[in-house]
């Protein structure tokens, strides 16, 4: 393990410690458990990466922020991930979520779905909680931040889903990075540093400064997990091995690869994204990922995150370069580090 | 690019820098959409405020023009409705006689003549 990637454990650990003692607060103790809130802890309990409240947190301790003051914000972002997973599982059909059962293959469609709600619900808490925390005015302004993380993580959800079913075969880069930056990037990266950033710097610090850094970071990780996902054994990964292929997810890769094939295997990739996910088989998904090595586009894939990430790191230099070298800031320095040594 | 090939080392750099720079124009646009829409959603906002703001006198004066608007809608609809029944359009007149005799005739826009309810 390389000093970045030891760095960023250790430094996501550590996030995860004290969000974690946040969400177990904000989950309520008590009835019904079996079929609402022990489902609502599923997901959590699990041990994700613990991300997305780590660059808030991280980032509005770079802007100097007494850890206090910015874990309610953290434990709702964390909540309205969790919420997205468990909804998101259900509209890809997954099996998998974090090496178990996907809360739909386990407990059912309706409690999955009721437990989702419940989740989104949970997660107003916190943002509320701000304003003993914040005062009226910033916590007026992280209000809107959710409002637009949460908007624009369901309209790229949509755009996704929309070329699943419409069978989108044409699509483009510039495509692929704007769906992106509406599902992915706005939710994990941008706002949870605007947030973090607004925060640390009590309102005073202009939000949109971030967006650059959090987009490039933010479109880099995904990019990364979609390769990963071709990649990882099921142990390690947690999800299906090549499961966005099965599912037909328009991933760079795949909208690469859909630019780049002569007629006849275009065409045969064509009619297999078009038959429903349970009729695709194996044989076939390993064909999808012969022709993405063989016609360049997982080195595409890997070239455009690294160099998203190498964007990401300017960004950093410029918005962080004055800030004082504490651990906040250095954990920020070493994960966009290590997502650009990271072997993919 | 030919179909066939894979792309060479120097190829894939450039595509990749050419990808980080159309990563950066999207995000402009989609940045230039959202402040466009806030300030349009701002200026609805500004909008209420204003009327909220006025003088009670005023308020009141635009309260009796849209309540002599909603006489005069109602009035449209009574009429569609009477076409065939000669006994409910001589009450539609009545009604129409009381409504060119407004409490407050200054106010009163002419007959037949709407007035856009929103705030100015």
């Amino acid at each position: 393990m390389t000093r970045a990637a030891d760095s960023v454990e250790s430094g996501l650990a550590r996030y995860r410690g004290r969000v974690g003692d946040a969400l177990h607060h904000y989950f309520p103790e008590r009835e019904p458990r079996k079929h609402l809130y022990d489902l609502v802890r599923t997901y959590p309990a699990r041990g994700g990466k613990g991300l997305r409240p780590a660059l808030c947190m991280a980032t509005a301790g770079a802007f100097g922020a007494n850890p206090e003051r910015v874990l309610a914000s953290a434990a709702a972002i964390e909540m309205f991930h969790n919420g997205f997973l468990i909804h998101d599982d259900i509209e890809d059909g997954s099996d998998l979520r974090r090496g178990c059962a996907t809360l739909h293959r386990e407990h059912g469609l309706a409690l999955a779905v009721n437990a989702g709600d419940a989740v989104f619900a949970l997660a107003l808490r916190p943002i509320l909680d701000n304003l003993r925390l914040l005062g009226p005015a910033l916590t007026h302004t992280i209000a809107r931040e959710f409002e637009h993380l949460v908007l624009e993580c369901v309209e790229g959800q949509a755009i996704e889903l929309g070329w699943i079913r419409d069978n989108a075969c044409a699509l483009k880069p510039a495509d692929y990075l704007h769906m992106c930056l509406k599902k992915t990037c706005w939710y994990t990266a941008i706002h949870p540093c605007r947030i973090g950033a607004l925060i640390g710097s009590g309102g005073g610090f202009a939000p949109g400064r971030l967006d650059r850094f959090g987009f490039f970071l933010g479109a880099a990780f995904q990019i990364q997990d979609d390769l990963l996902n071709l990649k990882e054994e099921r142990g390690n990964y947690g999800k299906e091995l090549a499961g966005d292929i099965f599912e037909g997810k328009r991933t760079l890769m795949l909208i690469h690869l859909l630019s780049t094939l002569a007629r006849r295997d275009r065409s045969w990739l064509k009619r297999f994204l078009a038959v429903p996910r349970a009729e695709r088989t194996r044989g076939d998904v390993s064909r999808v990922l012969a022709l993405m090595e063989e016609h360049g586009s997982i080195e595409f894939a890997r070239r455009c995150s690294g160099f998203l990430a190498g964007a990401a790191l300017s960004e950093f230099s410029r918005l962080f370069g004055g800030c004082p070298d504490t651990a906040d800031r250095r954990f920020l320095n070493d994960l966009i580090l290590y997502m650009i040594e990271r072997d993919l | 690019m030919d179909d066939r090939d894979v792309p060479d080392p120097a190829e894939l750099a450039s595509q990749a820098t050419a990808f980080v720079k159309k990563a950066a124009s999207v995000l402009e646009k989609e940045v230039a959409a959202g402040i466009a829409a806030a300030q349009s959603l701002q200026k609805r906002w500004v909008d209420v405020d204003e009327v909220r703001s006025r003088a009670p006198d005023e308020v009141m004066q635009r309260f009796r023009r849209d309540a002599h608007e909603v006489v005069d809608l109602l009035m449209d609809l009574v009429t569609v409705g009477v076409q065939s029944a000669e006994s409910i359009a001589s009450r539609a007149v009545e009604i129409a006689n009381t409504e060119t005799q407004p409490a407050d005739p200054g106010a009163s826009p002419p007959k037949g003549q709407k007035q856009n309810r929103k705030p100015a």
